[in-house]
């Protein structure tokens, strides 16, 4: 439900249509599709989706979020976020699961938490092993 | 227990009053009858029956009847407990596929079961009401404001529908193109993705328009002029329902899947 400070999973979602203007925050717990302009915050806890036609100035957040419009702002996404050939980002982004197609312009920050829990599991085993070793050298 | 508001009886629903009267005698539950004249509106017999203490107002007739029943219904009936029940004049709109029922016959045998639903009403500011839908509408395209909640908007409709649970549709002509646009598309049998038309569910709405104020109508009749404010009043009425609705609701489902496919 649009506007909803606690939104119920209900209804058919949201659709802006290309002809619409919003400013504020557009906040429903269904399927958000966007081909208008939107200056403001985009929440959903389902799929988000910018289509080409789309301009959004503001941080948008979903659990699966495709962009083919133009974005200046933060994206999050829970599961994936797709940056289609149309799509243009111009700001930081996190996802754990992502996809850039040829064509599309990401300028920004991408943050994947799991990848970077992942860096750090491996860091740490490389400094153990690397320790491992010296000990090794000292014993001999 | 039960009184019944009847629609005088016009072109095609001339013998009607004399049919439902069969009806609800055959069943047993008859029980007073009025009907609205100029000397008598539709909403001073509505309040009329609250009034008196029936606990089932029965509105039959059209649409816009039910809608009129609904206000009084909705704004004095605040702590009496009366229940509204429909016999309509025509079987195919949404609000008798919303109640389950299928004819006269249906919507008499529904009144005797008495299966109650708490139903949500939307309201007009200042004092009205409806069940079935609003439609502000204009022959082009014209830019209408709405503000809801936390956000304002912008828009290029040319009809904006308003159904209960405040479920609102912006259709813009744009999609619609000119003569060339659809004579192109009846040549290549093409059809243009609809990306114009924009839907969402609010528990409130304020319309605005700049230049001149577009009317609201429910059931054909103008209720109200824009800048006008909608709100979703939730389970605020009781309402009687066919005790198979269920059941003529999966037909309804299946039907809309077949033309789907």
């Amino acid at each position: 439900m649009l506007g909803d400070k606690r939104p119920a999973p209900s209804g058919q979602g949201t659709i802006v249509g290309a002809n619409v203007k919003l400013i504020g925050t557009l906040q429903d717990a269904n399927d958000i599709v966007v081909h208008g302009r939107i200056e403001g915050e985009v929440i959903s806890s389902q799929a988000v989706s910018i289509t080409e036609t789309a301009y959004v100035k503001g941080p948008i957040t979903g659990e699966v979020v495709t962009i083919a419009g133009k974005v200046r702002g933060s994206i999050t996404a829970t599961g994936k976020l797709e940056i289609m050939p149309t799509g243009k980002i111009f700001g930081s982004i996190t996802s754990k699961d992502l996809s850039i197609r040829s064509g599309a312009t990401f300028v920004g920050k991408c943050t994947m938490p799991e990848g970077e829990k992942e860096e750090e599991v491996e860091l740490e085993e490389n400094i153990a092993s690397k320790e491992g070793q010296k000990a090794t050298y000292e014993v001999e | 227990m039960y009184y019944y508001i009847i629609e005088p009886s016009k072109g095609k629903f001339s013998n009607r009053q004399e049919k439902v009267r069969d009806i609800l005698g055959n069943l047993g539950i008859a029980g007073e009858t009025v009907t609205p004249n100029s000397a008598r509106t539709i909403e001073e017999l509505t309040h009329l029956g609250i009034v008196k203490g029936y606990s089932t107002i029965v509105a039959c007739g059209s649409e816009s009847l039910v809608n009129k029943v609904i206000t009084v219904l909705a704004t004095e009936n605040l702590t009496k407990d009366t229940v509204l029940g429909v016999i309509p004049n025509e079987f195919d709109t949404p609000l008798v596929r919303k109640l389950g029922i299928t004819d006269i016959y249906s919507a008499c045998n529904a009144l005797k079961s008495r299966k109650l639903e708490n139903v949500s009403l939307c309201f007009i500011e200042p004092n009205k009401y409806f069940l079935t839908e609003a439609i502000i509408e204009s022959s082009h395209n014209k830019e209408l404001f709405f503000s809801i909640e936390n956000i304002n908007g912008k828009a290029n409709v040319h009809k904006v529908v308003i159904k209960p649970g405040l479920e609102v549709t912006l259709y813009d002509k744009s999609l619609e193109g000119g003569i060339l646009k659809k004579f192109y598309q009846w040549l290549f049998n093409k059809k243009e993705k609809d990306i114009y038309t924009s839907s969402f569910q609010t528990k409130r709405i304020r319309f605005e328009s700049e230049k001149e104020n577009l009317p609201v109508k429910v059931s054909n009749e103008i209720v109200a002029k824009t800048p006008v404010t909608f709100s979703n009043h939730a389970r605020s009425l009781k309402i009687i329902v066919a005790r198979d609705r269920i059941r003529s609701e999966r037909k309804e489902y299946r039907r809309n899947i077949k033309s789907k496919s």
